[in-house]
């Protein structure tokens, strides 16, 4: 029996990459066509401004300049693949390739016999078919007779270029080409790539798809020459399999990675789930970057860097006792080199001293053991005595926020808001992770929006999906908008008003695997909307300060319309004479002026007491 | 104080004010049902103390603030030069386009009429007094002879027209040369004045006819007063039986709220309501078919009537309840449903002899 089981768990290895990943696409992000481009993107995105930070951080630490981050993200369409039919039959397929096309019609592969500026020719047997361009547009003939064609599916090549770290040439196919489900997964540190499946689901994706392998081209420095090496990945054995190796002698950056992946998708040009609005949404979160896109159509659009400012570089932590669950402890067990269940809590986890360790270990009620030989339920009342005790807060100083100042430059220069106001609150702590919210919003100017647009961050990253069960999406509709002299629908904004809010965290609580959604703990809400509250505050007396203003000037507008019909009444009633009086009546309404903004000071005054007499109340 | 001594001394006064740095404004009286009273004693209509500044520095006030003083320059050139116009003239001849916007001086008409009111109340002078008079409105008949501007007029000789009652009856344009009548009847409607002219009630009946041809204008109001006044002739007031002739009825006798200003110049506290009254059914057995089944605005406004201390008569509420009670109202032609004639020789000759009026 034994041996069975021993077989069956070797097979279940065997397959499990692959198997996992077609289980798992839609958690990964790959069930949609449109939803696959923008994650693979996505996915290269991220690992090129973590390969950015991670240089620049090194190059500080040696007290040298940093290099300004530079992205290069480019998609192309490679193939089209159309549906020929004849009377809604499918009778065969058309395929284009750049320049080479391939017709297979009645299961028959036709020959190229004739070729035209618009016009090609084909031949099998006796058959003739032939296809006719117009522009963009064509028409597929079979012997003289049109049919209908249909497109069935495009292949993209995407390109995403840094000029970060770069990778050594031999760790480059372990990078991309091995997946490490679960490597990442216990650090507790502020990254964009969290759970180490990122980049290889989409190699898997494009392999999957299209059957082609990632190509990477890498330069770690100036010194050395930059290597490319295609990869894919054996799923049976999950390790990378080398398709090739070369030098690339035109790879013009200093240091920097080049990933290639042709995939099946479709592209959509514009829209909030685009990858326009992907690099859009990036550029605003990480404003130290430049980024520069070509699309299919050859449109290159360019995401400015708005400010030569890096982040603090985020330091990783160990994990708190009062977040721990049990898998986490049970794989920490597995992994400690500690010889006693004493050593292992001081050592593997923070805020725990001497007098807390044993102080858990009594209340646990357990024999102290090589932690090795702890049985289930031991580990068990570990973990209960673990939170039952009283603990200081893990250290809040190891994350990377962007700051208020640089999201208020970003957004304005972005959005062309005419008030943007942000907040970094200081950290707090979810369940013994760190995490610490930012947020920012955007108000009039050139946004023309009639209800407010709401840009989500974890982590530096944009979540375009899943809005509804996000905890940004739950604090902002818990905020009373009306208060703030904001109109609202269902909680969300009325108005030209875009809403950012950046969670960062050691471990940011996803709903799912697709990263898209924070999990609504009360305290993660309770931070955001206070957030909120404060800039929702600032933006009223904005909006009170520029009402009075607008109004003072309408009632200047107003006095002055009447000014000239009230001059002449009045020189023909008494005989004055109309300059004079006019002299002493344009005093008269700068004066009025005075008046109107002595009662500005004092409305404002008094909406800035209201206002303290509510933060009171809070 | 001269009537232009008064009309300067608004233009003095605000710039008084501004001269000495202050928010100008125009004091005036209140023209609302919160500014007026019924004095039991001399039973008209009569303004109370309220007024309310107008300023120019107030947006709300600005434009009203600037047409009062345009109205008032413009009065008292008319004054200067001698010549009267009409409120219509008025209207146009003050209507401009305020420079860079889209915006005129007066949008309509009756923009200007309530500013012109505005003023009579504010110096205690008639419109006509600023030289300004409305356009005529009313007609007359009857055994007397009048001189108007100098031109003397036979009333007995108006043909089936009448005599169009000019929107100004003072003394120094109207004067009466000869009056035959025993008294005036006021009836509210043009065609009916038509049809007792064409019997000539005025000559079986020995008396004038007037109508308002509607609300009537002031110069019918004004004629009215002379008339009883000048020369005691009784006032008898036909109207429809419903809520808008029995207030045309108070407004001859005790004045109206808007000119209640006017009042003392304008009401006839001893005109004696003929009818028509919903009793009137009854009493003349007039078809129900010829009744109108009150509507929404009719109850509306018979209850606000109710109200009003002037009818506050055991016979008027009685009148306004029976009304509200049966539901229905009249018109003054249903009496024709009795016969052409009916009116004129059976209706009114009835009414007047048994005295049978509504007070």
């Amino acid at each position: 029996m034994k041996e069975i089981a021993e077989e069956m768990a070797k097979k279940h290895k065997e397959i499990s990459v692959a198997e996992f990943f077609e289980k798992n696409r839609h958690l990964l992000g790959f069930d949609l066509k449109t939803k696959a481009v923008v994650t693979c993107v996505k996915e290269a995105v991220d690992n090129a401004l973590d390969a950015c930070d991670e240089l620049n951080y090194a190059l500080l630490k040696k007290g040298k300049s940093i290099v300004p981050p530079e992205i290069y993200v480019e998609v192309k369409n490679t193939e089209e693949t159309f549906d020929v039919m004849e009377n809604t039959n499918v009778i065969g397929e058309y395929v284009k390739r750049g320049r080479e096309h391939l017709l297979v019609l009645n299961g028959k592969k036709f020959k190229l016999v004739n070729k035209k500026e618009n016009e090609l020719n084909f031949e099998i047997d006796n058959e003739k078919a032939r296809i006719i361009f117009n522009g963009e547009r064509f028409k597929i003939f079979l012997n003289n007779k049109e049919m209908q064609t249909k497109t069935r599916s495009k292949k993209y090549r995407l390109i995403v270029e840094d000029n970060g770290l770069g990778i050594v040439k031999e760790q480059i196919p372990y990078t991309f080409g091995k997946f490490l489900y679960g490597s990442k997964f216990h650090r507790l540190k502020e990254s964009r790539g969290q759970q180490g499946i990122g980049i290889h689901s989409a190699v898997l994706y494009a392999q999957l798809t299209t059957g082609k392998p990632a190509r990477i081209t890498s330069r770690i420095s100036p010194d050395k020459p930059a290597h490319v090496v295609e990869v894919m990945i054996d799923t049976v054995k999950n390790e990378p399999e080398i398709i090739s190796e070369s030098i690339d002698e035109n790879f013009k950056k200093e240091r920097g990675t080049r990933v290639e992946l042709e995939i099946e998708g479709i592209y959509i040009s514009k829209g909030k789930r685009s990858v326009y609005e992907y690099l859009k949404q990036t550029s605003i979160i990480n404003p130290y970057v430049s980024i520069k896109f070509k699309d299919p159509d050859g449109n290159v659009f360019e995401f400015k860097r708005k400010t030569n400012e890096i982040p603090k570089e985020p330091r990783e932590i160990k994990p708190h006792p009062h977040g721990i669950e049990l898998g986490i402890l049970k794989r920490m067990i597995k992994k400690t080199t500690s010889r006693s269940i004493y050593g292992f809590l001081m050592n593997e986890f923070c805020k725990i001293g001497p007098s807390s360790a044993k102080q858990i270990i009594k209340i646990a009620a357990i024999k102290e053991k090589n932690p090795k030989e702890l049985e289930i339920h031991e580990i068990e009342s570990l973990l209960k005595a673990m939170q039952r005790v009283k603990l200081a807060r893990p250290p809040l100083d190891c994350l990377s926020p962007i700051g208020q100042e640089n999201i208020e430059k970003s957004l304005k220069d972005e959005t062309g808001a005419e008030f943007v106001c942000a907040l970094t609150r200081e950290p707090n702590v979810y369940r013994g992770m760190p995490f610490q919210v930012e947020a920012a919003i955007a108000y009039g100017g050139k946004i023309t929006l009639e209800k407010a647009e709401i840009l989500r961050f974890a982590n530096k990253i944009p979540l375009l999906y899943d809005a509804s069960s996000c905890a940004i999406l739950k604090a902002i509709q818990s905020v009373h908008w009306k208060n703030y002299n904001i109109e609202e629908l269902n909680g969300i904004p009325l108005g030209p008003i875009v809403i950012l809010v950046h969670f960062a965290s050691v471990w940011v609580p996803y709903t799912s695997e697709g990263k898209s959604a924070i999990a609504s703990y009360p305290i993660i809400i309770k931070e955001i909307k206070l957030a909120l509250q404060e800039i929702a505050r600032k933006l009223k007396l904005y909006l009170s300060k520029r009402y009075y203003a607008q109004r003072r000037k309408e009632r200047i507008l107003t006095f002055m319309k009447y000014g000239e019909e009230v001059t002449q009444a009045l020189s023909e009633l008494t005989g004055e004479k109309k300059d004079e009086i006019k002299k002493i009546l344009d005093k008269l309404i700068k004066k009025s002026n005075d008046i109107v903004e002595m009662e500005e000071i004092k409305e404002t005054n008094k909406i800035e007491g209201e206002e303290n007499e509510r933060r009171e109340e809070d | 104080m001269s009537v232009e001594k008064k009309i300067k001394g608004i233009g003095e006064n605000v710039l008084e004010q501004m001269k000495k740095g202050k928010n100008p404004y125009i004091e005036i009286p209140v023209r609302t049902l919160a500014n007026v009273e019924f004095d039991e004693k001399t039973g008209i209509i009569k303004l109370k103390g309220m007024k309310a500044k107008r300023f120019f520095l107030n947006v709300a006030h600005a434009r009203k603030f600037m047409q009062t003083l345009l109205v008032a320059a413009f009065t008292k050139g008319l004054i200067e030069q001698k010549v009267t116009t009409s409120i219509r003239d008025l209207y146009y001849a003050l209507k401009r386009t305020l420079p860079g916007t889209k915006e005129n001086t007066f949008e309509e008409q009756s923009e200007s009429d309530p500013i012109i009111e505005d003023l009579e109340v504010t110096l205690d002078v008639l419109r006509e007094e600023m030289h300004l008079n409305a356009e005529r409105k009313g007609l007359m008949v009857g055994n007397c002879t009048i001189l108007d501007a100098g031109d003397e007029i036979n009333l007995r000789k108006m043909g089936t027209g009448g005599y169009g009652v000019p929107s100004n009856v003072e003394e120094e344009m109207i004067k009466f040369k000869k009056i035959d009548a025993d008294f005036v009847l006021f009836v509210e409607k043009a065609a009916v004045f038509s049809r007792l002219n064409e019997d000539k009630f005025w000559k079986k009946h020995n008396c004038i006819l007037i109508t308002g041809e509607g609300q009537p204008s002031r110069g019918v109001r004004r004629m009215l007063y002379r008339l009883h006044n000048e020369f005691g002739l009784p006032i008898y007031v036909l109207t429809d039986a419903d809520g808008w002739g029995y207030y045309i009825y108070s407004v001859i006798k005790q004045g109206s709220i808007n000119l209640a200003h006017l009042s003392p110049k304008l009401g006839v506290p001893d005109a004696i309501f003929v009818g028509l009254t919903t009793k009137d059914v009854e009493k003349f057995k007039l078809p129900k078919n010829v009744t109108i089944k009150l509507n929404e605005m009719d109850i509306k406004r018979a209850k606000e009537l109710l109200e009003y201390p002037w009818f506050k008569s055991k016979a008027w509420q009685d009148e306004i309840n029976h009304m509200l009670k049966v539901g229905y109202k009249l018109e003054l032609e249903a009496l024709s449903s009795r016969g052409i004639k009916f009116i004129s020789e059976e209706y009114l000759p009835t009414k007047i002899k048994n005295k049978d009026f509504i007070l």
